[in-house]
């Protein structure tokens, strides 16, 4: 514990609230429900019919990210995205647990999805950007399959059996996807390198 | 990109979409033991941005109600709390224990104990151990619900209080244990997964000397991963009934089975057993 006092004590006013969280800083706390709540809440009315449930995953998703608020690397993604990756983990799996297929739009027009504009939506983070650079360079199967699999949830076989693509063109579409975005993004998933230590 | 890393990214793209095989679970854990500790969140960050980045072109903002808002202050300041306080106390003033028991089934618990001792693959025996074992022993035991209150002081008291009132808290008795030393052992595992806090109520547990054993917790959370989470190291410096507050290192959200195992002084980072009690949740 002292340990965290003395970094709390040594951060600056632009230390990023996750970071304040890991340290104790029960101010940072009450801040980051006030700036992600509306996100993490708009999410879960997404994913979860029913409202009290839906709080119910918001109150979860809350209590991973105290838990995993150490874990948050501010050179490798913006806090946003790093709320949206616990979040997600926690839709997906209340989705898979009461076995709701998210079929609502799963014949999305991804490309009038994506060239939509004028509307009020969510706040975009720092690396949306990046994301739809990196999807300028997919073909239109390829960014129908990370739309399905990312956003929707939807497995492989679900994607295969939707689109009438081979399972294998699936996850090669999606892999080779996602390996783009996480280049656009500077990450590297095996670990700084791409050769086996 | 040679084939081994291709495939590895192609495991970890899977991953972070859909749970793996087991099969494939398994390849993924050979693979990732010789990259950074770092690789798997790196797919899954990029999934996030790629999520995120649709929410934001599908989703209309919404204020999170006030109402919701102060539920996660108030669970906020429960975790905090909690982190603030000392994980291992003992009481043993407490009233005494009223769950009863149904035994467990001696041959799956000899199984479990037996996998233990002779599976020493570098990752997760514990987990295959208890998960396989609790699964189908689960299926034998009657679970007691409700909570004793304790009238001691102190942190183990609040917690006790707290978890008593909450309506996601459950209750899961210990097994009859087999091994010599531990028969006796009685009581049972208080976990909350919403506040992600619980506590072990334990009689007849042998007392251990701390600068030789201490006694560690597990917890198998099979959604999570193959691995069980340490829920923290303790000592039994008395006879007599004993609250310990569990200490989970990470989120436990689908609790499987909690089990304790004597180690080295400072606990293990895997254990091979053997499991010394358990309690199953299914």
């Amino acid at each position: 514990m002292a340990l965290e006092v003395v970094k709390l004590a040594t951060m600056s006013p632009d230390t990023p609230l996750l970071e304040r969280v890991a340290c104790g800083d029960r101010t940072a706390v009450s801040a980051c429900i006030d700036r992600y709540s509306g996100l993490v809440w708009s999410l879960a009315r997404r994913f979860v019919a029913n409202e009290a449930d839906a709080e119910e995953v918001v109150q979860e998703i809350f209590i991973e990210l105290w838990s995993t608020a150490a874990r948050f690397d501010a050179t490798r993604a913006s806090e946003a995205t790093y709320v949206s990756m616990i979040a997600r983990r926690r839709l997906i799996d209340h989705v898979r647990r009461v076995a709701r297929a998210p079929a609502r739009e799963m014949l999305t027009d991804v490309e009038h999805l994506l060239a939509r504009d004028g509307e009020p939506h969510l706040e975009a983070t720092s690396e949306t950007g990046r994301v739809l650079q990196a999807m300028t360079s997919m073909s239109c199967e390829q960014k129908q399959v990370v739309h399905m699999s990312t956003w929707l949830g939807m497995s492989h076989a679900a994607i295969a059996e939707r689109t009438g693509q081979p399972l294998g063109t699936v996850k090669s579409h999606l892999r080779r996807g996602l390996i783009a975005i996480r280049e656009q993004l500077g990450l590297d998933a095996t670990g700084g390198s791409n050769e086996y230590r | 990109m040679n084939t081994d890393n291709e495939r590895l990214l192609e495991l970890l793209a899977q991953q972070a979409i859909e749970p793996l095989s087991k099969a494939d679970q398994e390849e993924l854990s050979q693979l990732l033991e010789q990259v950074s500790d770092t690789a798997s969140d790196d797919l899954e960050l990029a999934v996030a941005a790629a999520w995120q980045t649709f929410a934001s072109q599908e989703l209309m903002p919404e204020e999170a109600p006030a109402s919701l808002k102060a539920k996660l202050q108030a669970d906020a300041d429960i975790f905090f709390a909690g982190a603030a306080s000392n994980p291992i106390s003992q009481s043993t003033d407490l009233r005494s224990r009223t769950a009863s028991v149904t035994p467990i089934d001696a041959a799956l618990y000899a199984k479990a104990e037996n996998y233990a001792k002779t599976e020493k693959r570098s990752r997760g025996p514990l987990w295959a151990a208890v998960s396989g074992w609790a699964i189908a022993a689960g299926l034998a035991l009657v679970l007691v619900w409700g909570l004793e209150i304790s009238d001691s002081a102190g942190p183990s008291a609040d917690l006790v209080e707290l978890l008593a009132n909450k309506p996601e808290t459950k209750v899961y008795p210990w097994g009859v244990s087999e091994l010599e030393g531990y028969e006796n052992v009685t009581g049972n595992v208080t976990w909350n997964s919403s506040l992600q806090q619980g506590f072990l109520r334990l009689s007849g547990m042998p007392t251990n000397d701390p600068a030789a054993t201490q006694y560690q917790l597990w917890i198998v959370d099979p959604a999570r991963d193959e691995e069980p989470v340490d829920g923290g190291v303790f000592d039994i410096a008395v006879d007599g009934e004993i609250i310990v507050p569990i200490d989970a290192k990470l989120l436990v959200s689908s609790p499987a089975a909690f089990a304790i195992t004597r180690e080295q002084p400072g606990g293990v980072v895997v254990s091979e057993g053997p499991l010394l009690v358990v309690a199953t949740t299914g």
